[in-house]
């Protein structure tokens, strides 16, 4: 083969091919991350839908612990989780951990509630949505980690640069006291 | 803990394994005068033919080949003996209620099913021991899955077996719902450089350092492994070693630990009590179990019951 036709061809590796596959990769990356964020959102609609099993049960067994019953009922304001906007959805996962808390303190007062069936079936239900929240979450933050090695490394940098794929924060992993993570940054993105 | 729990199995056993080495004793005396009478009978015939050499070498090995198919039938004899009176003994006192059945073992589909090895030619396994630890069932038992080496040299065609996996098998119920695969193979010494959509990269680097980790499904492959979870593996994987491999199936676990020797047999040759044989069986059935507190799998605050 002519040298100049494998010069060429080494030209077009380098100015096409290189960078098409780089750009591919962080699409891909980027993809990734709003996947995972949709994992997140699919758990804190399924944490949203158990309120109303919450509410009904604080009703039912400890009907006069007015405090937990508001704050309950206040974290759902009659609204479905898809209707809320970001803001909203922000607030309830920082605001839910409380509640549910609050929930569990109120049962060591009343025997019958602890005992009930209805309640081992909601803290079962309840930890089982938080350990695949976190899992959700920990699914986020590996996919961005990825996305800004590929984002913030030599050679796909200069790529990233040139199509303005900024680099992406990862989520804290909310300890149990701690405040939950600024979801909201994540729903405006 | 477990020195002087092995002491206390062992003495449980003590009148079984007196018989055992009562009998054994007598297998013995008859191979070995069954052999001297044999060499003694090719020795003689020898003498009487004039190629001494030729004629007393295949006396030699016949006798040879009559000794070792006679040791062969006792000491299946003294397994026998062993896998029907002392075997269960102990496993029904490690583990209450659980079960020892020496011709059953993990059905193929089961070994096929974990997604651990390539697709064996030959597979077999035996020796298996089933119960449940608090609200976990398990089953494990002893595995060996080969695969046929076929070789064209000048002198012709060469085939033999080589292993793909020999060890056990341990299968227990997991605690959390999952209807994905999940696995954890040695990591080798490229690591994670040739990438697939099924890696997973999880936070914990002694975990990472260990593990290949493959999942047909991200979220819950983390769901699975827990940053508690992930510790445990690593301290079950530094207690047997690299060659630990672990796969998340239709919500049970498998744990599949290499072991190079045959477990749960006896020899006319050998004696259970001085050779350290049976305390070997011992400990093998008491790590075997252990796993199930080792990864915590009696913990159900989630929703599986």
């Amino acid at each position: 083969m002519d040298l100049s036709i494998i010069l060429i061809l080494l030209a077009a590796l380098i100015v096409i091919v290189i960078p098409v596959t780089i750009y591919n990769r962080l699409v891909r990356n980027r993809n990734q991350i709003d996947n995972a964020f949709g994992a997140i959102d699919a758990m804190l609609k399924k944490r949203y839908d158990l309120l109303p099993n919450l509410v009904e049960t604080v009703k039912r067994y400890a009907a006069h612990e007015s405090q937990t019953l508001t704050q309950l009922t206040g974290l759902r304001a009659g609204k479905g989780y898809q209707e809320l906007d970001p803001t909203a959805k922000a607030g309830f996962d920082r605001e839910f951990t409380a509640a549910a808390r609050s929930f569990f303190a109120l049962a060591e007062n009343y025997p019958d509630l602890k005992a009930s069936e209805n309640f081992l079936q909601l803290q079962r239900t309840l930890n089982e949505t938080e350990e695949q929240l976190s899992a959700a979450r920990r699914t986020y933050n590996a996919a961005v980690t990825e996305y800004n090695n590929s984002a913030q490394t030599f050679p796909s940098s200069l790529i990233a640069g040139l199509f303005g794929f900024g680099p992406r924060k990862v989520l804290e992993i909310p300890q149990e006291e701690r405040a939950t993570p600024d979801l909201k940054k994540m729903f405006d993105n | 803990m477990s020195d002087e729990l092995v002491e206390k199995l062992h003495a449980a056993v003590r009148p079984q394994c007196e018989a055992f080495e009562a009998q054994r004793a007598t297998y013995r005396r008859q191979v070995v005068r069954t052999s001297l009478a044999l060499v003694a009978v090719a020795a003689a015939g020898s003498l009487l033919f004039d190629d001494l050499l030729i004629y007393g070498l295949c006396a030699l090995t016949g006798a040879g080949i009559v000794i070792a198919v006679v040791a062969g039938i006792r000491s299946s004899r003294l397994t026998g003996y062993y896998k029907t009176a002392i075997m269960p003994e102990i496993v029904a006192r490690i583990c209450p209620g659980a079960t020892y059945s020496p011709d059953e073992g993990i059905p193929y589909a089961m070994f096929a099913g974990s997604d651990l090895f390539r697709t064996p030619d030959r597979y077999s396994s035996e020796d298996m021991i089933a119960g449940t630890i608090g609200l976990t069932k398990f089953q494990f038992s002893e595995v060996q899955a080969e695969e046929k080496i076929v070789t064209h040299t000048k002198n012709g065609t060469q085939t033999r077996w080589q292993d793909i996996f020999r060890g056990f098998l341990f299968i227990a119920d997991f605690n959390k719902d999952f209807r994905g695969r999940t696995t954890l193979t040695p990591r080798g010494p490229l690591g994670a450089l040739f990438g697939g959509s099924d890696r997973v990269k999880l936070e914990n680097p002694e975990f990472m350092k260990r593990f290949d980790i493959r999942s047909t499904d991200q979220v819950e492959a983390r769901y699975i492994l827990s940053p508690s979870l992930m510790e445990r593996l690593v301290a079950l994987s530094d207690k047997y070693g690299r060659g630990l491999r672990v796969s998340f199936t239709r919500s049970l676990i498998v744990v599949a630990i290499p072991s190079g020797t045959d477990h749960y047999e006896a020899s006319v040759w050998r004696s259970i009590t001085s050779h350290k044989a049976l305390q070997r069986d011992i400990l093998s059935i008491l790590n075997l179990t252990a796993i199930v507190d080792e990864l915590n799998m009696n913990t159900r605050i989630w929703s599986k019951r």
